[in-house]
């Protein structure tokens, strides 16, 4: 089957030339010229030299949820749309494992849990693709208790462009240019070449079941004082409790939103499961829990999980739990892979993101800014989602053999804003670049870093929640990379396996 | 915008009538006649005035400088109007047809991201100024831009991007703005020489006929015919040097049959002949080595039997050479040399009827040209400067 080329005559063109965020391309002339179906390596390959040949500039797309420009802003070049090459399997052998770039976390699940029993311990929105979410670190609910997935990630294989403009198929592992697989694994996608696959040696076992639970506590009776307690209460046990190894099964998001509405509220949603796959004994979930008793819980609302074989749910009954102790929290106990899949992620909207690492607790600056901003009545739209971190993340020989740099934090948080109309994208975008700023403008903060999550209380940001607004602090490296030497050595890589720059963003490595 | 004066492409070429002789006095001085030096004794020739846009760039890394104008009559420059202030400005280029001057601002970064830009402005011969009309950024990874080509028809800007590898092209509007969206053309390649890890485009030369452009990359030790069909550029053809060559600068002979090639990592002058139908590029000859420590820029007279080359000699001077160009093939022939000394690493040499200019780190310099001969005469520099410089010059 020839490759498939789609370009501006055709009318898939309008749908494909973006991905998630419909803010990108911003205006006609930043679209590509054309996006080229590749359904495998091969085609990968042949796509990528002759683009390269044309003079043209090259970008990638696996699931199409870049959180900014870096793949659909790229005028007159040619997007790589690896969304078909989406396989996962393993080799005849048994090991390693595969999966190609295109796969959406989704399948992934699927194919690894029922195939062999394992996952990967990736994200939660599962129509995001493999490519670009493996490439910047990947996590999710299981990362506290298994990792990062790059730290599985034993090899890849890769189309580089050497300095002649050839493509190159690379097996990278180990034992075969171990320079560019640190790099890959973590320094985020669009940076040195087309991953074609990723592999792995070995996985954990996927869990058999999980508990879930969640509360709420309204904004009603919220004021600025319970509101600091909560959130440094949340924190406090991140930086204590939460590093012991029989916590590492919990995995917390404490999602904030605005409180200009009447029924808004501040939701708390738990995953749990001890190392054994198995959510038989709960007593970590309730200690959590229990910390938040004064704190006016409510019990949240929570939509009955899918069930992927189109059988009743095997959720146990939460009233039985319910009925035994009297907390303010249901306790489901579903199987893992159905609790796994009923995320999918939202629709295409225009949204704008950020994030950031942190290695201690709320201060009250923090918790005030906070407050204030999210009674504006330009909040509408805006999400904080502040996980629960560390655990076997926060393993510091990752950092040097993985591209992530932040190994010790105990939360992060992923600040994300929607909206529909692009009339309010200044609006929007302005709101957010002011609320973070304050938030981190203060004594918590080195002078030097004012505005931005640096300093001994932070490991800076995470590119895979990519934020071109960083581009104005010249630290902006250090902010995504860590300020040691990961990011000299991430040029280095770039210098010797793309010399001309072929893989680039606004935000990319530069040589 | 508006202008009453009949813009010429011959009158761009143009400039400084021939040099009179010009004693420094305090009387020029208060006058407000800045850096005038004793001018050399060369043939008096009618005066005509010019106006000389030159581009100042710190050399310090801090990427500040600014563009000002001279009044330039005979040998007597004088700043007129108020400098503009902007980033490391190269490669100013004048519009064929219009007072609109193009200017390269020679950084890695624009806005945050990872790329140079460029700018237009609207020159004003009355009242001595630029009018910045627009500033665009060139697409990302083309850093570093440092030389302009505009086509014939004024239509076209190219862009050589020294650091990202890549040409951008920029559309003009009929006023001579530039049109945001570049189209960039980007280039694979690199040399031997650790400067030549990646391509690094250098110079270009517009065709005539305006369909075609010549360009060279340094870092690829290659020479490009660029052809622009319907508004995408495509490379038509290309030559290859010798690895480690480095090909930079460029002339184009007056007849349009041959490119002459300076290569600096390996100093030699090369002639790459041109199809005549096609606009191709043919396989470079091999015209002059050089015992040079770099090659820099050249300039072919009108008559197209005189080829002018500014280089950095072995001992570290800026050496102006004069060649005898035959008409068709065969070896250059060194007629005449002179040392420019208060020239380093000259990057822009104009040929102006019996004159030369020669701009660099250090300023300009002025050589008288004796064109029966083929000699030249003394340097004199017109204007001292610590900074890098590039120069337009357009009559008034």
């Amino acid at each position: 089957m020839p490759v498939v080329t789609i370009d501006r005559r055709d009318p898939r063109f309008e749908t494909l030339k973006r991905g998630n965020n419909l803010r990108f391309p911003a205006t006609g002339s930043e679209a590509a010229g054309r996006i080229v179906i590749c359904s495998n390596a091969e085609e990968s390959a042949a796509a990528l030299q002759q683009v390269v040949s044309s003079g043209l500039r090259p970008t990638i797309r696996s699931g199409g949820h870049c959180y900014e420009d870096f793949v659909s802003n790229n005028p007159n070049g040619a997007i790589l749309d690896l969304s078909m090459h989406n396989h996962v399997d393993a080799e005849p052998s048994g090991r390693p494992y595969r999966i190609a770039p295109g796969a959406v976390l989704g399948d992934v699940y699927q194919s690894l849990y029922k195939r062999y029993g394992v996952s990967i311990p990736a994200g939660t929105c599962y129509r995001v693709g493999a490519g670009g979410h493996i490439s910047g670190g990947g996590y999710g609910l299981l990362s506290r208790l298994n990792g990062l997935t790059v730290d599985w990630v034993t090899g890849i294989d890769i189309l580089t462009v050497d300095s002649g403009g050839r493509v190159i198929a690379r097996r990278v592992d180990e034992q075969h240019d171990p320079d560019l697989l640190r790099a890959c694994r973590g320094a985020g996608g669009g940076n040195f070449g087309v991953i074609t696959s990723f592999r792995f040696d070995q996985l954990p076992l996927a869990p058999r079941e999980v508990a879930q639970a969640s509360l709420s506590f309204p904004w009603a009776s919220m004021t600025q004082e319970n509101f600091t307690k909560l959130l440094t209460s949340y924190g406090e046990f991140w930086e204590g409790r939460g590093q012991d190894r029989d916590t590492w099964g919990l995995s917390v998001v404490l999602v904030v939103g605005p409180r200009a509405t009447p029924t808004g509220r501040i939701n708390m949603d738990a995953q749990f499961c001890t190392p054994d796959g198995t959510a038989s004994d709960l007593s970590v979930l309730h200690e959590f829990f229990r910390r938040f008793e004064d704190f006016d819980p409510h019990l949240a609302p929570r939509p009955r999980p899918k069930n992927t074989a189109n059988q009743p749910s095997d959720a146990r009954d939460s009233d039985a739990v319910a009925s035994s102790v009297q907390t303010p929290y249901h306790v489901s106990r579903i199987p893992w892979l159905d609790a796994t899949l009923a995320d999918g992620g939202g629709p295409p909207t225009r949204a704008k993101y950020k994030s950031t690492y942190m290695k201690q607790t709320f201060t009250s600056s923090e918790c005030a800014a906070l407050f204030r901003g999210l009674a504006s009545p330009e909040a509408h739209g805006f999400v904080l989602a502040i996980d629960g971190y560390g655990g076997a993340i926060n393993s510091a020989g990752r950092a040097h053999d993985t591209a992530i740099a932040q190994r010790s934090s105990i939360m992060k948080l992923q600040w994300q804003c929607y909206w529909q109309v692009q009339a309010q994208d200044v609006g929007h975008l302005k709101y957010m670049d002011d609320l973070y700023t304050a938030v981190y403008t203060g004594s918590h903060v080195p002078s030097a870093y004012q505005g931005t999550p640096f300093g001994p209380r932070y490991e800076g940001c995470y590119m895979n929640y990519a934020d071109a607004d960083m581009l104005r602090y010249k630290y902006w490296p250090q902010l995504f990379f860590g300020p040691g030497d990961l990011y000299p050595f991430l040029q280095r890589v770039k210098q010797q396996y793309d010399p001309n720059n072929i893989f680039h963003s606004s935000m990319s490595v530069r040589a | 915008m508006s202008s009453h004066l009949p813009w010429t492409r011959r009158g761009f070429l143009s400039a400084l009538g021939a040099a009179g002789v010009v004693a420094t006095s305090p009387q020029l001085r208060a006058a407000g006649y800045t850096e005038i030096v004793d001018a050399v004794a060369g043939r008096p020739g009618a005066d005509r005035r010019s106006l000389v846009l030159v581009g100042r760039s710190k050399t310090d890394g801090s990427g500040s400088g600014c563009i000002e104008i001279y009044d330039a009559e005979g040998s007597l420059w004088k700043a007129v109007g108020t400098p503009v202030t902007t980033e490391s400005p190269r490669g100013l280029t004048l519009h064929p047809n219009l007072p609109v001057l193009y200017v390269a601002h020679r950084e890695a970064i624009h806005r945050h991201l990872p790329r140079g830009s460029v700018s237009a402005f609207v020159i004003d011969p009355r009242l001595r100024t630029l009018v910045q009309i627009s500033r665009e950024p060139l697409a990302l990874s083309a850093t570093y831009p440092e030389h302009l080509s505009v086509a014939p028809d004024g239509r076209t800007l190219l862009v050589s991007a020294t650091g990202g590898g890549a040409y951008n092209f920029f559309a003009l509007a009929v006023h001579g703005a530039l049109l945001p969206g570049p189209y960039a053309l980007k280039q694979t390649g690199s040399g031997p020489h650790p400067l030549q890890a990646s391509s690094r485009p250098h110079a270009s030369v517009m065709h005539p006929g305006g369909s075609f452009v010549y360009s060279s990359d340094f870092g690829a030790d290659r020479i490009h015919q660029i052809a622009v069909a319907g508004g995408v550029p495509v490379v038509a053809s290309r030559v290859s040097f010798t690895p480690g060559s480095g090909p930079s600068y460029l002339a184009l002979d007056p007849s349009s049959s041959r490119l002459i090639v300076s290569s600096v990592l390996k100093p030699a002058l090369s002639a790459v002949p041109i199809d005549a139908v096609t606009g191709h590029l043919q396989q470079a000859v091999h015209m002059y080595s050089l015992n040079l420590e770099a090659a820099g820029p050249l300039a072919i007279s009108c008559s197209g039997d005189r080829l002018y080359l500014a280089a950095t000699g072995p001992t570290g001077q800026t050496r102006v050479s004069v060649f005898h160009l035959p008409p068709t093939s065969g070896r250059l022939r060194l007629l005449h040399q002179a040392v420019v000394s208060s020239i380093r690493h000259p990057e822009q040499l104009l040929v102006l009827e019996d004159q030369l200019l020669v701009s660099g780190v250090g300023g300009v310099a002025r050589l008288p040209l004796d064109t029966g001969r083929g000699l030249v005469g003394e340097s004199v520099p017109v204007l001292h400067s610590s900074d890098s410089v590039s120069l337009a010059l357009c009559a008034l």
